[in-house]
């Protein structure tokens, strides 16, 4: 699902209450949005994102994916580099992180990280951009050295999960995880 | 020669109880700037029935003039129809709007005063970077006031553009930022305005607790991050004025003035280190200034 920000919202994205009132109107588009579907957020065209709008509406819109109702996997696109210090501000202080991208097809493969990760969830990620799809028991299996059990790989997984880097589907007993684009940058 | 400043408002709080000579010296001011006329306008709130209002030199000014376009308690009139809706977008060297709640800060009449301030500071000599960083910061300083301020009547805001220069300012007789700030138990133990005043610039502090917000004086610090400002920031006993290039935060210097309840931010922003018009003190027209200018800023 592809939002263009500037036709929705507008080329000025300023202040905690247009966040507010913005978010009302992106969650007004997500109605078609499915479960496990990438939302991305193109701001093409977007001239200058506050600290203040982010904080209202990006935190609030990544809160609302993770919800299971909604289970959506946001990707910025195309944010004016001048706005990304704001947005990794915001990012670190509610420990989110955004996945953004410049450029993309039908779906993007290549995105930045925006935001913080700690150091094991940042291997976590690091080893599930290696193999693609993983579960816990795999990782344990593929990768003794780390002296690492399927379950702290699980807990890792989905810690990424919920921070909307990483997709999950049930196959049997199974959860298996991978990543929401194929590479990301991070750091 | 005696002109309206937001430094002349404190000189005149410190003669209280004197309300003759404070009416005295009114009565002889010749013009006055954008933060003196605001502030003033607090100060008056405050001892409506004992000090005099500003005399025909300050409002039949254009500073005056555009002061009486709006209806505020802060202003120069409190009745009468609110100010008019304007539809038009070219800039203008000297505005006010009132602002009450958070509906009025999303209206399309609070978004086209913006762009009418912004397009003021691009026809001033402001790149166009520039003059959007202003426009957006003006636009938290008034969100801050409608959110925070709790007042008992709305905030007023006014900016006024020359060549060069541009200033805004934003008043509200609410319950300042000590107050404000100390309705979150992370704030609760602050006891000084001065140290209100300080942690608020901070960026990610605000009565929401950290990290919930605060991101308003950010744009403020941005929009000048490249040119010549001079800041100043007033709220009870406490007053912050920061002046010169790259302002941040950390670099304004403490004064104690007079009491006075809210909160009041004056920006200034230039283009060169010194201003080549006062305009104020005419009320927005760009003409040569009759006093020295060799004297910092004024506000």
């Amino acid at each position: 699902m592809l939002i263009q920000m500037k036709k929705v919202v507008g080329s000025r994205l300023l202040g905690r209450l247009r966040g507010k009132t913005d978010y009302a109107k992106i969650c007004h588009e997500l109605a078609a949005a499915t479960p496990g579907e990438i939302v991305i957020l193109d701001f093409h065209g977007v001239s200058l994102i506050a600290g203040s709008w982010a904080n209202a509406m990006l935190v609030s819109f990544y809160r609302q994916a993770v919800e299971d109702q909604m289970d959506t996997f946001p990707v910025l696109a195309n944010i004016d580099s001048e706005c990304l210090d704001d947005l990794l501000l915001v990012a670190d202080w509610n420990h989110q992180c955004y996945l953004h991208v410049k450029d993309y097809g039908n779906r993007p493969d290549k995105a930045d990280l925006i935001g913080s990760l700690d150091s094991v969830q940042a291997k976590t990620l690091k080893v599930v951009l290696e193999y693609g799809e993983v579960t816990g028991a795999k990782l344990e299996q593929l990768r003794p050295q780390d002296k690492v059990k399927a379950t702290a790989w699980n807990n890792r997984l989905k810690d990424l999960y919920k921070k909307r880097l990483l997709r999950r589907r049930k196959q049997g007993r199974e959860q298996f995880y991978s990543p929401v684009v194929k590479e990301i940058v991070y750091g | 020669m005696c002109f309206l400043t937001a430094q002349l408002v404190e000189e005149l709080q410190s003669l209280l109880p004197d309300y003759g000579r404070i009416n005295e010296f009114v009565a002889k001011l010749r013009g006055a700037t954008l933060s003196g006329i605001m502030e003033y306008g607090c100060f008056r709130w405050v001892n409506r029935d004992d000090v005099s209002a500003l005399p025909p030199t300050i409002t039949d000014s254009s500073l005056g003039l555009a002061l009486r376009e709006v209806r505020s308690e802060l202003g120069l009139r409190s009745s009468g129809p609110p100010k008019s809706p304007m539809r038009r977008l070219d800039g203008r060297a000297v505005e006010f709007c009132v602002v009450e709640c958070e509906q009025d800060i999303v209206q399309e009449d609070w978004e086209l005063f913006l762009l009418r301030f912004e397009r003021a500071a691009k026809d001033g000599g402001f790149t166009k970077k520039v003059a959007a960083c202003l426009h957006a910061a003006l636009n938290e300083m008034a969100e801050n006031a409608v959110i925070h301020a709790n007042a008992p009547t709305g905030a007023l805001v006014g900016y006024e553009v020359s060549e060069g220069e541009a200033r805004f300012s934003v008043a509200d007789v609410g319950i300042g930022v000590l107050e404000s700030l100390r309705t979150c138990p992370d704030y609760a133990a602050i006891s000084f305005h001065n140290e209100a005043l300080k942690m608020a610039l901070r960026d990610g502090i605000t009565r929401y607790g950290q990290g919930h917000g605060g991101l308003g004086f950010r744009q403020v610090f941005k929009a000048l991050a490249e040119q010549w400002g001079y800041l100043r920031f007033r709220s009870g006993e406490g007053c912050i004025t920061m002046d010169g290039r790259g302002l941040d935060f950390d670099t304004g210097i403490e004064s104690y003035p007079p009491s006075m309840p809210g909160f009041q931010l004056s920006v200034c922003c230039r283009t060169s280190a010194q201003p080549t018009f006062a305009p104020h003190q005419i009320g927005g027209a760009a003409k040569k200034s009759p006093v020295p200018l060799d004297s910092g800023p004024r506000m």
